[in-house]
């Protein structure tokens, strides 16, 4: 109580002001008001002194000089701008109003909201700090002034900086944005309105939740955490808990700003998933706020931490059910699984109906192949058409691909055959080989393409009249339609010529066609040949309807990373990818527009770890490691090995 | 968009004839009416480098004085072109300069005017949270005949630019004003600033980069101060004090009070005390091996370089004041500093192996 009486000090003086106006001198009266306000707050505004600690994080030079802090209980209890800290000093001072300094410890972090609680060891008087009073964050309005406040030019006074609320719920709902210069000078300071009362504290917040918001320092765009929303957390922060933000595991089907938020996949193992979403729900509200587009969902779920329980209510079929999930900070990750069949050619199943076949007889998936001690062996046969899995009904390959790959190793997949048979298989983890056979796929009694189309041919892609590029079709597809294999030589070690010559047999073998564009700087293929790739591929997809699924990008030594960011990049073109480099950190592999890895040579426990952590479902293949390798050392039996592999990407 | 939020800012009441009547200006409007014809652009040297070629300065008498910012613009001198707010050109010199205050008067050549003009006996002081205008020619955006541009702020602080003791990386001795708008731009230098009376309360400083936040700030000299030195610049009869030079070395070094300290390793290496030698002053005041030393003579020390270089400049033969951190708690100690001769000489550490 001690503090509504401090504070209602100054606004009465305000108020006086504004009913004494004689003459109505605004500017005077508002530039009492300021004043008032700095001096009813500082004795909340405390001053931060670290020492010790690095000079730069994440290649930005941090503030070395004094910060703020927001006291926001009376026993010591500090808020700061995690920034800072950045530098994680070795020791935190506190310097209080009147002069004296105390030390501090860190407790713990808001993490979205990029605060950090401090405990500074007040004397045994209380230090004569007066914790901040929060503003009622429904009775700020937009256009109200807002006052920065911050003590780090010096650590008597307080200095200001005055502006108005410019916007609120901005940052995924979790601030509240102003034009005072907000800057090092006040981060971890509070914005406070006309009245004394803590709007928020000061903070480099950005949308996605980096630190890079000191970008913006003195921009008349500064962001506020409103105090308000903080006081259920502090006990929490005190206990030293990080808060993390929560994630639900939804995607959209589209992110456009019309969308309907319609929910397009359900991240196998996330809250979204044990609540009981399922791909298709329209979300109707979500923690107790109507949505109508993907990004007002995103905006609903910003201020929740990860561990609160949210209410979603969604539409299916034309009914509203109520859902409960349990916000995680971290998604678990993809955990590939594997059944271990191959798809029939969908091909047959068009042709099937085109011959006037019932349409029972062609509905569901035909099995092309069992591979020996998978999930499948002993429980599927080559010739049977699965029409259900997991109780959805299965039309295509890319249907029982989509439910395997949703659930983990070890989940027992019921299916159901169009003869009305059952059939129980437990899921397995995807191979770690590539398999010594796979079925023969060639028919070579089938009609070969024509001349014109088959054998090597230039690349010349519309759009991209400038590049050039080299192409070796096979004149046969084998099951499932052509694979395509697209070729990054590095620099200097091999051309397309030598590139056809080793890889040419085993792909007209297989019905794989190889492609080698050319590039355009000499150094090798940059990020910047990505439109050219992704119109090649367009080109190949409509030309011999290779697809997606059946596409591999070939990519090793000095063109193994960008291969990388090639793949990761344009997920719906490819499926494989064949490289001898594994990266240290990887996005998460989704399971919808998964990337399968197959590595030239054993990779180190690290690089399986990391792949294994982000859902990378990798296969290798052993070559020698004498020597300095390249690929002009890949033995026949490797390359038989990365083309057969191309032909059954398609493993389900 | 800032003059045009002060317009209409001052729409608001500059209908009220009791405000005009009483002789003193208030609104922002009639400040700004009465302000405008006091200040000049000032074009002279530069263009190099990225160094702008013009500046802003204000009239301090009515033969045509201008005070502005001492920098590199003047090195036009003796053709330093001033425009007046109505696009008049006088050419002037250098009369005077101040380095340490970083202030400078110019004189025309022709002395048979009579301007508006600030009055460096009227000059007022300034508070935090105060309003005020600020006038320049920031981006030369007043690039003809025209008037210079207004902006509002509210003074956030009146402090130290950069209170590091024993070496001023600003330059800059005393307080100054710290402003909330981003007033110091290419040009803005010498610009006066007004409170919301019209008088002059401090000049737009050179553009600064502040060390203890990394960021650029906006300041302005604090105008109380210099109104003397301005009419003594003017009057010719200043003289510019050199600044005194500050030794940085030669002075005590841990070693010299008995104190090792860890290896300074990485650039804010904290200054932890790694063993104290028997009957040093270091020990008979109390310091032991673990305390974190964090303050000298009240100066904070965030790291080992600095505390080399504000111990370097304490007295020899004088006690030096500590606190260390030890344990969660702070404690004073009181340290005898040996007397010049018995420094070590060179500067030497403790031998590291010494238990």
């Amino acid at each position: 109580m001690t503090s509504s009486l401090l504070f209602a000090a100054p606004l009465s003086a305000a108020l006086l002001c504004l009913v004494q106006s004689e003459p109505a001198d605004v500017a005077a009266q508002e530039e009492a008001a300021f004043k008032a306000v700095a001096a009813a707050v500082a004795p909340s505004v405390v001053r931060i002194e670290t020492l010790g600690g690095v000079d730069t994080a994440d290649g930005r030079l941090l503030a070395s000089g004094p910060s703020t802090g927001t006291v926001v209980r009376a026993d010591g209890l500090i808020l700061t701008s995690s920034e800072n800290l950045a530098g994680d000093p070795t020791s935190i001072l506190i310097r209080l109003p009147d002069g004296r300094r105390v030390t501090a410890e860190r407790l713990g972090e808001d993490e979205p909201r990029q605060l950090t609680l401090l405990r500074a060891n007040l004397p045994e008087d209380g230090g004569g700090v007066s914790p901040a009073s929060p503003a009622a964050i429904d009775e700020v309005r937009v256009g109200d002034w807002a006052i920065a406040v911050g003590r780090t030019f010096s650590a008597e006074n307080v200095n200001v900086s005055v502006g108005v609320v410019s916007a609120k719920g901005r940052i995924l709902g979790r601030a509240v944005q102003t034009d005072a210069k907000i800057s090092p000078a006040n981060y971890g300071g509070p914005l406070v309105d006309l009245t004394g009362r803590t709007i928020g504290i000061l903070a480099p917040l950005t949308a996605d939740g980096g630190s890079g918001g000191v970008e913006w320092y003195d921009s008349g765009i500064g962001f506020a955490v409103p105090l308000a929303d903080l006081e259920p957390v502090l006990d929490r922060l005190a206990a030293g808990e990080t808060l993390q933000a929560g994630r639900l595991g939804v995607t959209f089907k589209s992110a456009s700003l019309d969308a309907e938020p319609i929910v397009d996949t359900v991240r196998p193992l996330s809250p979204a998933e044990a609540a009981g979403v399922q791909p298709g729900d329209r979300l109707v509200t979500v923690a107790g706020r109507p949505v109508s587009r993907p990004d007002e969902a995103k905006l609903a779920l910003g201020p929740h931490y990860a561990g609160d329980e949210v209410t979603l209510v969604v539409e299916r079929d034309g009914k509203e059910e109520r859902l409960s999930a349990t916000l995680v900070a971290e998604l678990p990750p993809w955990r590939p699984s594997d059944l271990g069949v191959l798809p029939a050619d969908p091909r047959d199943a068009d042709e099937a109906e085109a011959e006037g076949e019932e349409a029972d007889a062609v509905a569901g998936v035909a099995i092309a192949h069992v591979f020996s001690e998978t999930a499948a062996d002993g429980v599927l046969e080559v010739g049977d058409v699965v029409v259900e899995a997991a109780g959805e009904s299965v039309e295509t390959g890319d249907d029982l691909r989509r439910i395997v790959s949703r659930r983990p190793p070890g989940t027992e997949l019921l299916l159901k055959l169009v003869n009305g048979d059952t059939a129980t298989a437990t899921l397995g983890e995807p191979p770690s080989t590539v398999p010594d056979t796979a079925p023969s796929t060639i028919d070579p009694k089938s009609d070969p393409l024509p001349a014109d189309q088959s054998g090597r041919l230039p690349l010349e892609v519309a759009g991209f009249e400038g590049r050039s590029g080299a192409l070796l079709v096979p004149k046969r597809a084998g099951r499932g339609g052509l694979g395509l294999l697209v070729c990054l030589p590095p620099k200097g070690s091999l051309t397309a010529d030598d590139l056809f010559d080793r890889f040419g047999p085993a792909a007209e073998r297989e019905g794989v066609i190889l492609l080698a564009p050319n590039p355009e700087n000499p150094d090798g293929f940059q990020p910047g040949d990505l439109p050219f790739f992704a119109a090649a591929l367009e080109q190949m997809r409509e030309r011999y309807a290779v697809e997606p699924v059946r596409t591999a990008l070939y990519g090793t030594g000095g063109q193994g990373q960008t291969a990388w960011r090639i793949v990761l990049t344009a997920k719906s073109d490819y499926r494989g990818l064949v490289t001898d480099v594994a990266p240290a950190q990887l996005a998460p592999n989704e399971p919808d527009q998964a990337i399968v890895p197959l590595l030239i040579g054993e990779p180190p426990e690290e690089s399986r770890e990391a792949m294994r952590e982000a859902g990378y479902p990798f296969a290798y293949i052993e070559v020698k490691t004498e020597g300095e390798e390249s690929d002009a050392d890949l033995s026949d039996e490797a390359i038989d090995a990365i083309v057969r592999w191309v032909t059954v990407l398609d493993r389900i | 968009m800032i003059v045009a939020a002060t317009l209409l800012a001052c729409g608001l009441f500059a209908e009220d004839p009791a405000i005009e009547d009483a002789g003193v200006a208030t609104s922002a409007r009639a400040v700004t009416a009465e302000t405008l014809p006091k200040v000049v652009k000032i074009f002279g040297a530069g263009g190099l480098r990225g160094l702008p070629a013009y500046g802003t300065g204000f009239l301090i008498s009515p033969r045509g004085h201008v005070a502005t910012a001492w920098n590199h613009v003047l090195d036009a001198d003796p053709n330093i072109l001033v425009v007046l707010d109505d696009g008049r050109r006088l050419t002037c010199k250098l009369l005077a300069a101040d380095p340490s205050r970083g202030l400078a008067v110019l004189e025309p050549e022709r002395d048979d005017l009579d301007l508006p003009h600030f009055d460096p006996a009227t000059f007022a002081p300034a508070e935090a949270g105060a309003r005020v205008l600020a006038f320049s020619n920031s981006y030369k955006v007043a690039g003809g005949d025209e008037p210079v541009a207004v902006q509002r702020a509210v003074i956030s602080a009146v402090a130290e630019l950069d209170a590091r003791r024993g070496r001023n990386a600003a330059g800059i001795a005393g307080p100054v004003l710290i402003l909330d708008a981003p007033t110091n731009n290419p040009g803005s230098a010498g610009g006066p600033i007004v409170d919301r009376r019209g008088s002059l309360v401090g000049i737009i400083g050179r553009e600064l980069k502040n060390d203890a936040t990394n960021v650029f700030v906006n300041y302005a000299l604090p105008a109380e101060k210099i109104g003397e030195t301005l009419t003594a610049m003017m009057e010719d009869d200043f003289v510019a004090t050199s600044s005194a030079s500050i030794a940085l070395s030669g002075g005590p070094q841990p070693a010299d009070l008995g104190a090792l300290l860890v290896p300074d390793v990485v650039r804010r290496t904290p200054a932890y005390v790694e063993l104290v030698q028997p009957d040093s002053p270091a020990a008979a005041a109390g310091l032991r091996a673990g305390d974190l030393i964090v303050l000298i003579d009240g100066e904070l020390v965030p790291s080992i370089r600095l505390l080399r270089s504000r111990l370097a400049a304490v007295e020899p033969g004088e006690p030096v004041d500590l606190v260390v951190r030890r344990d969660g708690e702070l404690v004073p100690l009181t340290v005898a500093v040996p007397e010049v001769e018995d420094l070590r000489d060179p500067p030497a550490e403790l031998p590291r192996d010494r238990r």
